[in-house]
């Protein structure tokens, strides 16, 4: 008898609502997290030197923080720097909550617009799952935006926009432009046992307070009392199968180095778009000689971000003060998606993110590095206080050459070989970034704005890890199929980012989820 | 090893301070600096390249000499002169005296995030009313 019915690699997001609907359904399993807890004494947002962790041992860079659960990640050939977490909840404990969802066009740009591929599924038939993901994250927004499809209400009011927000609107409303308050997983009234936000703004540094849609705080809690078995500080190295290439199990090292195996009816993979295809690539047998369930060859294929733009507008008055919370509190889908007259296909969403600290302003902020010396202090009082950033999230299209591959040097902590990422905008993405940055700038020069500041694509903003495992119905032409099983493996289910076929131009977690909630039903569904 | 003298002329030279900014040498950027440099190889490999290309009385100089000095050694390693002002530009900004004088500019709260937060005003649904629904597509 295997130790399980159902083996889960990875505690974050995805991991975690699958192993929380299946645990309601009565299912054994067990949840292997390389990392631990994060305890909200670990969290530096009460340090006088929080912007400084943020940059360094607390940045959600794994490169920069280098934490005991971290593995390296090379990044020398991406203009995009890869951010995540290596702990339970995983990388929402850095989110910044922000929650929206595909529209439904997302899964056919193929049929709509020629580019890529469809999804195997539409969004309808992933609705509920979305509900049942924000139910359980607990979403503040509000019903009613004339540019997605009808929905539940939210299940708590919308963030308030504050003044940035509100300059946001005057100038959305005089351009035309659709704007609405976007849907953030943050309590804007207590939910549930979870208190109301108190607005300290540091969001990505992870919520002491659980105030925030963490799958620590909205998941595991009732996972564990359904007796799922969480173990942390387990770090997996190999998928085990038998010779017929049929899943068994897995190993990992644990906290003193040790060898563990844990057989299982069936893997989960849950451990990112990075970690995923990683651990896929390191899982070669003689039945998988290229990595697990990779027959079609595109494990690790495919790599999608969102590359994100960032346009600054500078003011003549202090309007903000800088305070509220890090998610955007204020969306615009005017250029959302494919578009006539436009040299490029898909789109791109635009988003008004609040918070900026004395440290990050001083180092540019959204915008450009000051000058040190004489003239410094000048130039920050013109950013610091004065300042709004309009954020770009493009729609990534896949590419084949943009990939995860193992190192042959880089390894991590206990000797596994690190993941490199290879990684290059294509052209429909350069030329939406130019249109995405002529927008930003006509918005903030109607608003009012003495300077603008444009970045066209930020580095440290790679938190979105898409593509490396898709999904889809030939096997040929993908890894999993349309509820996240392997075409190679009946017995191996994937529910990260890495599934996606297509990024849309939003944030994935809610997506990850929606799917992850619907692979868990499925598997409900058919078990024997 | 960083000689005693060169944080506070380096993080002074940097932020030299206007009206009710202090310049960093009267604070304590420079000693966590040298303590945070003492700790750190990468970063105390980036100090010594850019001590490595000023001259030996760099200390000792007028602002204005050690300004065009350390233009100078911007301009040959500026990598290393990044990440030293990185480092020093957090170290200064976290100073107390620092966060004061920004709180006064532009209200930005001079203590940490946590615990006290910032009041959450509740959403103002008045600004919806004379939205104009657009409907995309139409």
């Amino acid at each position: 008898m295997a130790d399980t019915d159902i083996l889960v690699i990875g505690a974050g997001a995805s991991g975690a609502a699958l192993s929380w609907r299946l645990s309601q359904a009565g299912i054994r399993v067990i949840c292997l997290e390389q990392g631990d807890w994060v305890k909200p004494s670990d969290i530096p947002s009460n340090r006088p030197d929080w912007e400084i962790a943020r940059m360094t041992w607390w940045s959600p860079n794994p490169n920069l923080r280098k934490l005991p659960a971290d593995y390296p990640v090379n990044d020398a050939d991406t203009p995009i720097k890869p951010l995540m977490f290596n702990g339970v909840g995983g990388s929402t404990i850095m989110w910044t909550c922000f929650n929206p969802r595909f529209h439904p066009d997302d899964f056919r740009v193929r049929s709509v617009d020629g580019v890529a591929e469809d999804w195997p599924l539409t969004y309808d038939e992933l609705a509920p799952f979305y509900d049942e993901s924000d139910r359980m994250m607990g979403v503040s927004g509000l019903a009613g935006d004339p540019s997605v499809p009808p929905r539940t209400a939210r299940t708590m009011p919308p963030m308030p926009l504050g003044p940035g927000g509100r300059r946001f609107v005057k100038a959305f409303e005089q351009l035309g432009w659709h704007w609405w308050p976007g849907d953030v997983a943050r309590n804007s009234t207590a939910y549930g046992d979870r208190p109301a936000c108190n607005n300290c703004g540091a969001c990505e540094m992870g919520c002491p307070i659980g105030a925030k849609g963490g799958a620590d705080f909205a998941y595991w809690p009732t996972a564990l009392k359904n007796g799922v078995e969480l173990r942390t500080g387990a770090r997996v190295f190999e998928i085990t199968t038998d010779h017929k290439g049929k899943a068994t199990g897995a190993l990992y090292l644990d906290r003193q180095g040790r060898t563990q195996r844990v057989t299982a009816n069936a893997v989960v993979m849950a451990s990112n778009g990075i970690g995923t295809p990683r651990l896929m690539l390191l899982s070669r047998s003689a039945v998988h000689p290229d990595g697990l369930a990779n027959s079609s060859g595109l494990v690790g294929k495919n790599l999608m971000h969102h590359p994100i733009a960032a346009v600054t507008g500078i003011f003549a008055d202090i309007f903000d003060g800088g305070v509220g919370g890090a998610g955007a509190s204020i969306l615009s889908n005017e250029f959302y998606g494919t578009r006539k007259g436009r040299d490029f296909s898909r789109g791109y969403m635009l988003a008004g993110p609040r918070i900026i600290g004395p440290v990050a302003a001083a180092m540019g902020g959204w915008g450009r590095p000051l000058p040190w010396g004489a003239s410094h202090h000048d130039e920050f009082e013109k950013l610091s206080g004065r300042s709004g950033a309009l954020i770009i999230s493009c729609e990534d299209l896949p590419v084949e050459s943009n990939t995860v591959t193992l190192d042959a040097e880089l390894k991590d902590s206990d000797g596994i070989p690190a993941p490199k990422l290879n990684y290059a905008l294509d052209d429909n993405s350069k030329r939406m970034i130019r249109h995405a940055m002529d927008r930003g700038k006509e918005v903030w020069d109607v608003a009012g704005a003495v300077d603008t500041i444009e970045r066209p694509l930020l580095a440290q903003a790679g938190f979105h890890l898409m593509g490396t495992a898709r999904m889809g119905n030939n096997p040929r032409k993908s890894v999993v199929d349309r509820f996240g099983r392997a075409h190679d493996v009946s017995n191996l289910f994937i529910v990260d980012g890495s599934v996606f076929v297509t990024s849309a131009a939003v944030n994935p977690t809610p997506t990850i989820e929606a799917l992850a909630l619907r692979t868990a039903a499925h598997i409900i569904e058919t078990r024997q | 090893m960083m000689p005693a003298d060169f944080a506070p002329a380096l993080l002074g030279t940097l932020f030299p301070g206007k009206g009710k900014w202090p310049s960093a040498d009267r604070t304590g950027a420079p000693a966590r600096f040298a303590e945070r440099a003492a700790a750190s190889p990468p970063l105390a490999q980036a100090v010594e390249a850019i001590r490595s290309h000023l001259p030996a009385d760099f200390a000792s100089r007028d602002a204005a000499g050690r300004t065009t000095a350390l233009q100078g050694a911007e301009a040959v390693a500026p990598a290393a002169f990044a990440l030293v002002f990185a480092e020093a530009t957090g170290f200064y900004y976290t100073e107390p005296l620092v966060q004061k004088v920004n709180e006064g500019k532009t209200g930005f709260p001079a203590r940490p995030p946590q615990p006290q937060g910032i009041p959450l005003e509740p959403f103002d649904y008045s600004i919806l009313d004379k939205r104009k629904i657009k409907v995309l597509g139409e």
